[in-house]
């Protein structure tokens, strides 16, 4: 079964690579945030590490993608889904310490496409 | 059979295990033969044990590599891999059939390997008082003298060879080597550009910048915590990984894109700041 899926996944990157070349798309570098008009600068911009709470920041900009660690912290990334370059796809990325408040934000810039 | 055919069987059978790259059965200790003695006074029964053989030519690539690395310094490191593993006070033997060698193991966990000829012609193992799958193995190249916080490039593409050379990579949930998983198995496959070793920082980590003179570039969230970012189904994925543990300190790196040098800085942004590692 998981032989089977890895074909599919092969399957489903063969056919991705076959779309061909061309400029990315609005959806595929734009982070989801609740408010579409918000800019990945501007989110990091209103975070304020030690002060804002976890709460505060779904309320804003949304769920984002979630990871939570044993130890208490938890990384949520906000970025476009299914981007076909991911160094062209700027990300927001908020860690929170085991209290649900924000310990780091980092800004990913949408770097020049691939050398 | 005699014993050293049957102790090369179980290692064939733990080596198989580790060597998987997608699991067949639930997590747990590999099968094992009954009634089975490992030669050596001070076997532990169901060992996480690698070859010697392998080792030792990983420490030949290192050797043939070096320009990647021209002042690194090979060792070999020791991992936790399961939930309250304490890997304190572990002893490690090269095991043979007549030899049977302790290997000093520093305070971080790290060793280095002596080359004795007796232990290559007796293809012995390296074989820790633990249980299989309750730790993992890296290949740990270090240029002296750099900041606590950073890497060099060309010192992790070296560790990933010698690590594939020596046989310590392991087995990874489906999430990390969908598509490349049985190609991943030589030193050639750190030089594919989507390669996906992994490489567990000395903290946890909240971001990775690579850093070649005015060039920086921070690694996307998809390349930190073995991509496991919104992985649904990492509570059954996870106990596969040998970052089961360490997915807080675990990312990997464009080792192909060789636009990046081997001198490029693999600077940390570590979770909590401050110098002491965990």
């Amino acid at each position: 079964m998981r032989r089977a899926s890895v074909v599919l996944s092969i399957a489903a990157a063969l056919a991705g690579g076959c779309a061909g070349p061309g400029s990315l798309s609005n959806a595929e570098t734009t982070p989801r945030f609740r408010d579409p008009q918000l800019s990945v600068q501007d989110a990091s911009q209103w975070l304020a590490p030690g002060r804002t709470t976890r709460q505060e920041v779904l309320d804003r900009l949304g769920p984002g993608e979630v990871l939570r660690f044993d130890t208490g912290y938890e990384v949520r990334v906000w970025r476009a889904k299914g981007a076909r370059d991911e160094r062209a796809t700027p990300e927001l990325v908020v860690l929170f310490d085991p209290a649900g408040v924000v310990r780091k934000v980092r800004a990913r810039p949408a770097y020049a496409a691939a050398r | 059979m005699s014993a050293r055919a049957v102790r090369l069987c179980v290692a064939a059978v733990f080596a198989a295990a580790a060597g998987l790259a997608w699991p067949q059965a639930q997590p747990g200790p590999p099968a094992t033969l009954p009634g089975v003695t490992i030669s050596g006074s001070k076997a532990t029964a169901d060992p996480v044990e690698k070859s010697y053989r392998r080792m030792v030519r990983g420490m030949d690539l290192f050797e043939r590599r070096r320009a990647l690395s021209p002042q690194g310094e090979l060792r070999f490191k020791l991992l936790p891999r399961k939930p309250g593993v304490s890997l304190d006070r572990l002893e490690l033997l090269v095991l043979g059939k007549t030899v049977e060698t302790p290997i000093p193991v520093a305070p971080d966990r790290t060793f280095v390997l002596q080359r004795d000829p007796k232990a290559l012609d007796e293809n012995a193992m390296v074989t820790p008082d633990r249980k299989a799958l309750t730790m993992t193995w890296r290949a740990e190249v270090r240029t002296p003298g750099l900041a606590p916080n950073t890497r060099r490039l060309g010192d992790l593409r070296l560790e990933c060879q010698v690590g594939m050379e020596a046989g310590l990579y392991s087995n990874s949930p489906s999430f990390i080597t969908r598509i490349f998983s049985e190609l991943s198995t030589t030193p050639a496959y750190c030089d594919n550009p989507e390669n996906r070793y992994l490489f567990f920082a000395d903290r946890p980590i909240f971001g990775v910048t690579l850093v070649s003179g005015d060039r920086r570039e921070m690694l996307p969230a998809s390349r930190l915590y073995a991509a496991a970012i919104n992985e649904s189904n990492l509570p059954a994925e996870l106990p596969y990984c040998d970052c089961e543990v360490l997915l807080d300190r675990t990312y990997f790196l464009p080792l192909g894109d060789r636009s990046w040098p081997d001198d490029a800085l693999v600077v940390f942004d570590f979770m909590e700041d401050g110098d002491a590692p965990r």
